[in-house]
């Protein structure tokens, strides 16, 4: 008898049976879908709020010429509020009405002249827009600065170059059809990574445990196809699902970018776009990663007894799993990124990796070690899961 | 035939204790034959069976299915039986007409082969009419009925029934005697375990009396009565499971 004896009736009988199961329908494509797009479009208005929320209020105490200068290569408006005293300007900057209060009491021709004139800066650390309202006082008052110097420099007869020894040329490199909605394209392989498993979890129970408890597996092994052809049938059809599911995740984003809904206008004001390598490359990357999952999970549900025991299990193993994904999350602000460490940690390479796929930035030096951590993990997984299915508590433990 | 000689089996617990399930049994099965395994609950007969069905391996000595040893041939053996007991359950997402075709496959069946073996298999078993339901949707007696489909789907020559009519109401188990006997007028090797004394009565031409996982009488139904000194079925079992306390009529 052929090795491979028995894997494709196995396999195609699964997939009939899942297809039927109302359960993976909506675990792998209907919750994928509904629950991307809502977030999407959930993300689409805050993103909205903030592009809104683009105006910087400064209360100025005294002079208005201050806080009007606009930050080179920034989009946000600065509008200077007058108050009349320093009090009143902080209470409305705990108010949250304005995002600093400049005093500029002591800056007149007379302390000018003299060179010690004094502006004082009131900010709340807590307004995520302060740092933007400081930088564009500190920019008004060296723009004050330099006209000052330049009187002098002309007062002295000197070139009022000088006044500026060295000069800033800006040249900005982003890429014209850059993807965007790069708030989305970071929480994309957390959300592909976290339905490949979610998807495969919500059924493997059933397809393995379940099989155990209500005794059809007694039925399948009396059958002469070997045990091993079981488990990979199983196997390869839960991958299926593992794979639908991350593939719906990303085909919903594709989707709602597509749809180009009001609410996600700001999200992807230039589409999506990915180019083919980087498409080719992130499904294989996803294939290896749905047999690893795969893989562990028929073997946890073969160890258990029953369903419940191999909930459990699988619920303790979700937080394995879902940490590493959660840290490709935060680990672009640590300039982490491509540090070998990030590369040779399962799941977590596979999440970078994908990130910059779909962001076209491709760190293809994390494809080899993803590749080869997940088909290894498979691997061990496959040979758990055979070895699993050959023992007799397959039959007996429930 | 299925020849068992010395067979145990001997299962480990959570705790490390032995627990041996069946100790040495002997018995022969012959062709034409209904051989009944009678025991109580826990007695060892469901693992007797599953030694012989190859789903768990002995501990000790030796057993033929069909000529064929059920350590060293696992898949043949298995191809040479019908494994049926009322915890074999069906596929609730499949309808009646693909669990026999998705069985029929496993046994190596295709095309034309495979179509005319399940339309027999459900004509035999008066299952055609409800076919085309999903098995979850079946009464528990049209279940059984496409069960025993299943379990003569290959046409095995030996039979293997673990407590059939368990559970079952008396027109589904009257379905599942009738088809035992049937089986055994085509000349198959019937293994029957029971503990229900009227249907040892009825079908088995032969008997094994397991208790505590020994073999304790075999024989006709006569010969193991005259042994004892029984008159009826179910003293004479008494009799062998319990011999110095044996109730006397």
């Amino acid at each position: 008898m052929k090795i491979g004896y028995g894997v494709k009736q196995v396999f195609l009988k699964e997939i009939r049976e899942l297809a039927r199961d109302r359960r993976v329908l909506q675990a792998s494509i209907v919750m994928p879908v509904f629950i991307i797009a809502i977030f999407v479009m959930i993300m689409g208005v805050i993103q909205e709020s903030v592009v809104e929320r683009k105006a910087v209020e400064i209360a100025v105490v005294g002079s208005e010429k201050f806080g009007s200068v606009n930050l080179p290569g920034m989009e946000y408006e600065i509008n200077s509020t007058p108050v009349v005293s320093w009090e009143e300007g902080l209470k409305l900057l705990r108010e949250k009405e304005v995002q600093a209060v400049l005093d500029t009491t002591y800056i007149n021709e007379k302390t000018l002249a003299n060179a010690n004139a004094r502006a004082k800066i009131g900010y709340s650390s807590d307004d995520a827009l302060s740092p933007v309202a400081i930088g564009v006082i500190k920019q008004s008052i060296a723009h004050q600065n330099n006209i000052e110097v330049k009187k002098k420099l002309t007062h002295f007869k000197v070139d009022e170059s000088f006044a500026e020894p060295i000069k800033i040329d800006e040249v900005n490199f982003s890429k014209d059809k850059a993807p965007s909605g790069s708030n989305i394209i970071s929480l994309l392989p957390y959300l592909i990574i976290l339905w490949a498993f979610y998807g495969g979890m919500s059924i493997v129970s059933d397809l393995v445990a379940g099989e155990k408890e209500r005794g059809t597996m007694e039925t399948l092994l009396v059958s002469p196809v070997r045990r091993a052809a079981v488990a990979l049938g199983k196997i390869f059809s839960l991958m299926v699902v593992c794979f639908v599911s991350s593939l719906t995740t990303l085909v919903a984003v594709f989707a709602v970018a597509k749809l180009n809904l009001p609410m996600t206008k700001t999200l992807f004001p230039s589409g999506l776009s990915v180019q083919f390598i980087d498409v080719l490359a992130a499904l294989i990357l996803l294939i290896s990663l749905v047999s690893f999952f795969a893989t562990m999970l028929v073997s946890i549900c073969a160890y258990s007894r029953n369903i419940r025991e191999a909930q459990t299990y699988l619920g303790l193993l979700s937080f394995v799993i879902i940490l590493p994904a959660i840290f490709s999350q935060i680990i672009g602000f640590t300039g982490m990124e491509r540090a070998l460490w990030v590369q040779w940690t399962p799941i977590l390479n596979t999440a970078v990796l994908l990130k910059s796929l779909i962001s076209g930035e491709g760190h293809y030096a994390f494809l080899g070690p993803a590749l080869l951590e997940n088909f290894a993990f498979a691997a061990i997984f496959l040979r758990l899961s055979i070895q699993l299915f050959r023992r007799e508590e397959i039959v007996l433990r429930v | 035939m299925v020849i068992a000689t010395g067979v145990s089996k001997e299962f480990i617990d959570a705790k490390k204790n032995r627990i041996l399930a069946v100790d040495r049994a002997d018995f022969t099965a012959h062709p034409g034959e209904i051989h009944g395994l009678l025991g109580v609950n826990g007695a060892g007969k469901t693992t007797l069976l599953r030694v012989l069905s190859t789903i768990i391996r002995s501990t000790g000595g030796t057993a033929t299915v069909n000529g064929f040893d059920v350590l060293a041939n696992g898949p043949e053996v298995r191809r040479s039986i019908g494994f049926l007991s009322t915890s074999t359950a069906l596929y609730g997402r499949l309808t009646a007409r693909e669990m026999l075709g998705y069985f029929g496959s496993l046994y190596g069946f295709s095309g034309a082969e495979l179509k005319k073996r399940v339309e027999d298999a459900l004509e035999r078993t008066q299952a055609t009419e409800f076919a085309n339901q999903l098995c979850d949707r079946l009464s528990t007696g049209q279940k059984q009925r496409v069960s025993i489909a299943r379990t003569i789907i290959h046409d095995p020559p030996v039979l293997f029934m673990d407590e059939p009519t368990a559970g079952l109401d008396i027109l589904a188990a009257q379905t599942v005697l009738e088809f035992i006997e049937a089986a055994r007028d085509q000349g198959k090797t019937v293994v029957f375990s029971t503990h229900i004394m009227s249907e040892v009565e009825r079908l088995c031409d032969r008997i094994t009396v397991i208790h505590q996982g020994q073999v304790k009488g075999f024989g006709t139904l006569d010969e193991l009565k005259l042994k004892t000194g029984s008159s009826n079925a179910e003293q004479t079992f008494l009799n062998l499971i319990q011999p110095k306390e044996g109730v006397t009529a």
